[in-house]
């Protein structure tokens, strides 16, 4: 049982996520995503990608088929419950790079958020680890400075601190270019590839830099209202035939 | 099926059926159920309300489960930072209201009554006034005018940036860190404001009146801590952790229901003031018919 969990992180079985938009169509998705290695969503419609990222992170329901988030059903764990639902939070860190961070809390508090509510640590401890974790991600700035004063680089450094403080085992990431310069994405990058290796991670937004999907995506799953295609890497996802594909590589 | 009727009685004058007179009996009725339909409605909206709104308290005092922590440092900060906003900074402004309004209707009750009633009756009458009625009411007016509409425009800008939801991704409960502390603030500081207010308002009332007409504040004083007893206590507590967790539940579920546009701000925190001042005199009024 152990060995399985460690073997596939998260595993949809004919999962399809609550509709969103009305006028989006959604299918069945049926994927495993491995530990320490990335899986990109990629398609036309940002809003469909997000409930497939949302349904994978657990974070909405499924209105059919089966989700297993290291080796446990998401049907079975509610959300919100304050053992069950917020353990399982815990476990999956969720960049939202579109979403700010609190605007009346400084930057350290929004890092320190998480570990103050679910670990109740005090003050000081959460205070030293969010410092500590902002070292590391090369935050050269204040961290008491409000989001307000930032730029979209630093306020996405704060949004990863915040989804990395309380060490969880899968990351996931919504749009984390979002709103980037080309030097700011690389810088991104950078930081992203630290932790994706030791991460089970998952993300959309990634065709904004395909650099990066290059270098560090193990797995591409193509999700349009008529396919879902799903590609071992970059390099075969690129020399697909598929006319949808095409269309999308086409604009970029 | 009202509409149906006078669809067709249009279509009966049309073709002659149905003479001017009958037409214009008839669309008299129809407006007068018209009437009575949009009152039914209103009322039916109304019902609906108190039920969304009860129903909003009751969920969001739903979180204390016996494995939460009670004092989660997280809501504790957040408790902090409204207590401090709600209660301790219109701290000030109530002193001085209750000064000012203590001075004015005290000397003129003590003006127009003192030739016709004695002392006792003068401070009772006041004792009554200020603290069963004016100290509640204007401290409720205050806080809906300064905490009620902060908390509509704080939560409703909050979910219009879209800060709200990345919290939830992260596991934390909405209701728990939002709400509960905005309501437990906005409770403690009207039962404390409406005491200071209280306080200040009969010092000041007596002070004056006595500098002014023949009342010794000494014995004002005496008479008035005479009627304090554990009745008027409970009653003055109850009425004040009504209006508290009226105003601070409406403020919230008004600033919650803040959709994606911002223009629904202003919307909301309208329907929040005004309707907090409906409840605060519905309350006022059960009070005052069931305590007389």
């Amino acid at each position: 049982m152990n060995k399985q969990v460690n073997q596939v992180s998260i595993k949809a079985d004919k999962a399809i996520p609550e509709v969103i938009e009305q006028q989006l169509t959604m299918l069945p998705l049926s994927c495993q995503i491995e530990p320490a290695s990335l899986t990109c969503l990629v398609g036309p419609h940002r809003a469909q990608l997000r409930a497939y990222l949302q349904m994978l992170a657990g974070i909405t329901k499924l209105t059919e088929g089966e989700l297993s988030l290291f080796g446990r059903k998401v049907s079975v764990i509610e959300p919100f419950d304050p053992i069950d639902g917020q353990k399982n939070r815990c476990q999956v860190g969720y960049l939202s790079g579109a979403a700010p961070l609190l605007s009346v809390q400084h930057g350290l508090m929004n890092v320190m958020l998480p570990v103050l509510y679910h670990e109740n640590s005090s003050f000081r401890e959460a205070s030293d680890k969010a410092r500590n974790l902002l070292a590391e991600l090369n935050c050269d700035f204040e961290p008491t400075t409000y989001p307000a004063l930032l730029n979209n680089f630093q306020r996405l450094q704060l949004s990863l601190a915040r989804a990395l403080i309380l060490d969880p085992l899968a990351l996931f990431l919504d749009v984390p270019f979002n709103d980037l310069g080309m030097k700011d994405r690389k810088n991104m990058g950078v930081l992203l590839a630290k932790y994706i290796n030791n991460h089970t991670s998952c993300m959309i937004g990634g065709l904004q830099y395909p650099r990066f999907l290059e270098q560090h995506a193990k797995q591409i799953i193509f999700i349009s209202e008529h396919n879902i295609l799903k590609f071992d890497g970059w390099t075969s996802f690129k020399q697909s035939n598929d006319s949808e594909i095409h269309d999308l590589l086409s604009i970029l | 099926m009202v509409y149906k009727i006078f669809f067709n009685c249009n279509a009966m004058l049309a073709e002659g059926r149905l003479r001017q007179c009958n037409y214009v009996f008839l669309s008299l009725i129809y407006n007068m159920l018209r009437f009575l339909g949009s009152i039914g409605h209103q009322c039916f909206q109304m019902l609906c309300y108190v039920v969304d709104l009860t129903c909003f308290l009751m969920q969001v005092l739903a979180v204390w489960k016996p494995q939460r922590n009670i004092v989660n440092r997280a809501v504790y900060a957040i408790f902090l930072d409204q207590l401090i906003l709600t209660g301790i900074n219109a701290m000030a402004i109530i002193s001085f209201l209750a000064m000012f309004i203590g001075v004015v209707i005290a000397s003129q009750l003590v003006f127009i009554m003192s030739s016709i009633t004695t002392a006792n009756d003068l401070v009772e009458m006041l004792a009554r006034l200020i603290l069963s009625e004016m100290g509640p009411l204007i401290t409720g007016f205050v806080m809906i005018g300064r905490s009620c509409s902060a908390i509509v425009v704080d939560l409703g800008n909050t979910k219009v940036r879209g800060e709200i939801e990345p919290l939830a991704y992260l596991g934390i409960s909405i209701d728990d860190y939002f709400i509960v502390p905005r309501i437990f603030a906005v409770l403690i500081s009207q039962l404390v404001l409406a005491l200071c207010f209280s306080a200040v308002m009969l010092f000041f009332g007596m002070l004056f009146s006595s500098f002014i007409y023949d009342l010794s504040a000494k014995i004002a004083m005496t008479e008035l801590l005479k009627l304090i007893n554990i009745t008027s206590l409970v009653s003055f507590i109850l009425k004040n952790f009504l209006f508290g967790i009226s105003i601070g539940t409406i403020a919230c579920f008004h600033g919650l229901s803040v959709g994606n546009s911002p223009t629904q701000v202003s919307e909301q925190m309208q329907k929040a003031i005004v309707r907090s001042i409906v409840f605060l005199l519905l309350i006022d009024s059960y009070f005052i018919v069931f305590t007389l």
